[in-house]
């Protein structure tokens, strides 16, 4: 599962202590007729169905549509399906490399796995899913839809496709083994690129040692990092607030809030930045989903980096697990994510300073004939060669490299770099 | 806090009382308790815990639609918006304009006007693009928003604007609503059959099948040979209609039987009068769109020998819905029974095996007639009569066929 989750163990005995006293005597009369209802329906179907129907199989399908009712990720377990779940190594973005949620009642696409199947046909952070092999996905849970998309490597899946703004189209992908997006860099000159694909179990202790091969390969020539964000879903969310707290000094990272206690709480940095304050530019865009959105968040409020790109997807909810007895696990969404200076995760997403659309550039450049002392009325001979070659206007269409963004990334780095010197040397 | 607990748990408990005397042996009741208690806490974990808003009726009401729509396709919960909106279809208190329409680049297009409806009367024609609805434009509008839009109250009046091919200013066409009952019966005469096609079963179903025998008789007189009744792409509908369409072409016998979980509660409907053909030969025309209702009428008919069923396999739906009110909060359609053919077949899953079987097809003359040439020397191009319905064409021949070998034996 690749949702922020923190497990509680909390028994139903404890929401007695939790619940608060506000409701008034309306309220509750309200929850009894309304628990009535459900009673009478219960009741009606236990006598009137045309077969005989287990207690068990109704009541399991009233709490799952009742919690399925609230969004996506909450939900119930029976004790096989949880067993299931904490043994299963299937990952939700095998087959074609998609991390999705439910919108609207179709499914949306978070972010293309990087190099993944959808991520190689260029499918993209919000786009729809309607169809999966000519299955609505409409009414599908969540669950249902992953369990359409992961499929067996090597068959074909046929993903009817809703872009805004675009005709539906169809999305042909062979189904593959998706290997664990893993965390990447590079140097180039004063600067160091760190690409983070996933927060996974070893995030953390892989970007510390990152940090400390470029600081080795630059040495004191080391002016900032670029870390890019983009199309991250998320994963841990432990490890994304280490990765935070690695280059922050100290400062605010993220609080939960929800209706309990145990729903609210704060992590900080711990003090010390492995950059020692160096420019960070952290890319970002719609696919940066959950544990990175916390990055972001931390990162923008606290000034530690700029952000450049396009709008976060704005997905920061905490599941709690909460036991039900014997007969399973309720999974509920309990509290939001707050950025540091109290902006929620989960609602519109983190903005960029600098807003910068992915884009192909395409330089404009005319070419006329040099103007040369033979032009002049008047000049001295010049041999005839050449003289009737007509003028040529030469409009050269040039890609500058194919991740603009990035490119963007690097020059506000340069920049930032340069206001460090002159403080320095002032 | 501990009070409202103690609320709640009586109410639970009050559900299980009501419950335990009517449920059907089997079930252990405490487990049921348990299985109630297990929601009343999951129900007030939500209530404590969720980080949003709760509406607890919405919960609730999603609770009980996927209840009952984990049991079967035709079982679901309508809350109290969508039964509201149910009855007042069903009300007559609704009306409408009789069009038929789709989009068509962003208007609406009037496909055809209904006979003798506002619509027809007020002069809309087919092929009409409607553009604004009470000065309101229609581009962006869904269909059925706009379907919304001109359903109103009985008398009341709606303003459409209209473009018409070859009329180059809009037109404003004023049109007041009307109950518009869709016609369930359209029959005309087929060669010397009467051709009857029941497009649902609903309230009009038993009426309109004997006016239609009535006025296709008298057309015919002595040359009627039989009765085409053509159920294709009929999704059911009311049971009591199908049983009456039935019995208007059985003199007696049992139609059809329905059987709840309960094997002591089965119901058996019968035929009482007589037959409107008069032992005339029957065709009953099925294929894979006709369901429920369609069903019972073509197995009851084919089990008393009465029709043969032509066309292909049918839909399968053996179930029979009940509409259960749920005071304030909506209604619940629920499974209740299952219901049998005079000979004891379930047809749930299976379907309606046709006697003859022939499937929809597009004929072409292998040998065709050399064009004619007319007497400017220039070919005749024939009037376009459109798609031969060759299941009807079958059902036809096999109904002469049958009528001329009933013919010869009254004759010995």
């Amino acid at each position: 599962m690749q949702v922020i989750r923190k497990t509680l163990t909390a028994g139903v005995a404890a929401l007695a202590l939790l619940a608060t006293p506000a409701f008034g005597q309306a309220t509750e009369q309200k929850t009894y007729e309304v628990l009535n209802l459900f009673g009478d329906a219960f009741d009606r179907v236990r006598s009137a169905y045309v077969e005989e129907v287990s207690d068990e199989a109704l009541i399991g399908a009233a709490i799952s549509g009742m919690l399925a009712a609230l969004d996506p990720l909450s939900r119930f377990y029976t004790p096989d399906q949880y067993a299931a779940l904490q043994s299963q190594s299937i990952r939700s973005y095998d087959g074609l490399g998609l991390e999705v949620t439910m919108d609207g009642g179709v499914a949306m696409i978070i972010s293309a796995i990087d190099g993944g199947p959808g991520n190689r046909l260029g499918l993209m952070p919000g786009d729809l899913i309607v169809e999966i092999n000519t299955t609505p996905v409409y009414g599908m849970t969540l669950d249902q839809t992953i369990a359409g998309l992961i499929g067996i490597p090597g068959t074909m899946v046929d993903l009817t496709m809703v872009r805004p703004g675009t005709d539906p189209f169809l999305a042909s992908m062979v189904r593959e083994f998706v290997a664990v997006p893993e965390i990447s860099f590079s140097t180039q000159e004063t600067t160091g690129y760190v690409r983070i694909p996933l927060f996974t179990d070893t995030s953390a202790s892989i970007v510390s040692d990152t940090i400390a091969a470029i600081r080795q390969n630059l040495g004191d020539g080391l002016e900032g990092i670029v870390l890019d964000l983009r199309n991250n879903p998320g994963g841990s969310f432990d490890q994304a607030v280490e990765v935070a707290s690695l280059l922050m000094d100290g400062s605010k990272i993220v609080s939960s809030r929800g209706n309990s206690d145990e729903d609210n709480q704060n992590w900080v940095a711990d003090a010390g930045d492995l950059l020692d304050g160096l420019p960070i530019v952290l890319l970002v865009n719609g696919g940066t989903a959950a544990a990175a959105e916390i990055v972001a968040g931390a990162f923008k409020d606290s000034r530690r980096a700029i952000l450049l790109g396009e709008n976060t997807f704005g997905k920061g909810s905490a599941q709690t697990i909460i036991p039900m007895g014997d007969f399973g696990f309720v999974q509920l969404t309990t509290s939001h994510y707050y950025t540091p200076d109290g902006v929620s995760i989960d609602d519109a997403g983190i903005a960029p300073e600098i807003v910068v659309e992915p884009s192909l550039v395409i330089l404009q450049t005319r070419n006329f004939p040099r103007r040369t002392e033979a032009d002049l009325r008047g000049a001295l001979d010049v041999p005839e060669e050449g003289a009737d070659e007509a003028v040529e206007e030469i409009v050269a269409a040039e890609d500058p490299g194919p991740d603009y963004q990035l490119a963007r990334a690097f020059d506000l780095l340069q920049a930032l770099a340069l206001l460090n010197k002159q403080a320095a040397a002032n | 806090m501990i009070m409202i607990k103690a609320a709640l748990s009586s109410a639970i408990v009050a559900v299980w009382l009501v419950a335990a005397p009517t449920s059907a042996g089997a079930a252990d009741p405490k487990s049921t308790y348990q299985q109630l208690n297990l929601f009343g806490d999951v129900f007030e974990l939500i209530r404590a815990r969720y980080v949003g808003e709760v509406n607890e009726l919405r919960l609730v009401n999603a609770a009980i639609d996927s209840m009952l729509t984990s049991l079967d396709p035709h079982s679901s919960f309508m809350d109290a918006e969508t039964y509201g909106a149910m009855q007042e279809r069903t009300s007559g208190e609704f009306g409408g304009l009789g069009i038929e329409v789709r989009m068509d680049e962003g208007f609406v297009l009037v496909v055809r006007p209904m006979p003798d409806t506002p619509a027809e009367r007020a002069g809309v024609e087919a092929g009409d693009h409607i553009t604004h609805l009470d000065g309101n434009d229609v581009i962006g509008m869904a269909l059925s928003d706009a379907v919304d839009l001109m359903r109103g109250k009985v008398n009341s009046t709606i303003e459409l604007t209209v473009e018409r091919e070859g009329v180059d200013d809009p037109m404003t066409i004023t049109v007041t609503r009307a109950v518009i009952r869709m016609a369930s019966v359209r029959y005309r005469v087929e060669g010397n059959a009467a051709y009857i096609l029941i497009t649902s079963f609903s309230e009009q179903t038993e009426s309109g099948i004997k006016r239609a025998m009535a006025e296709l008789r008298d057309e015919l007189g002595d040359n009627f040979e039989g009765v085409i009744l053509d159920l294709r792409g009929n999704p059911g509908g009311l049971l009591g209609q199908s049983v009456a369409a039935t019995e208007a072409f059985l003199d007696r016998g049992e139609v059809v039987g329905t059987r709840a979980r309960d094997p002591s509660r089965v119901q058996r409907y019968t035929a009482r009068r007589g037959d409107l053909a008069d032992g005339k030969p029957i065709i009953v025309l099925i294929n894979g769109g006709s369901a429920s209702a369609s069903e019972i009428v073509a197995g009851a008919l084919q089990d008393h020998q009465r029709a043969l069923i032509v066309g292909t396999q049918s839909f399968g739906k053996g179930s029979v819905q009940t509409i259960m009110p749920m005071g304030v909060y909506g209604a619940m359609r629920l499974t209740t029974s299952r219901y049998y053919t005079p000979s004891g077949r379930s047809i749930q899953g299976t379907g309606i095996t046709p006697d003859v079987v022939v499937e929809q097809a597009q004929i072409e003359p292998l040998f065709p007639k050399p064009p004619e040439i007319g007497p400017d020397g220039q070919e005749i191009v024939p009037f376009d009569t459109g798609p031969i319905d060759y299941q009807l064409s079958r059902a036809l021949d096999l109904l002469h066929a049958m009528a001329v070998f009933q013919g010869g034996l009254a004759a010995n």
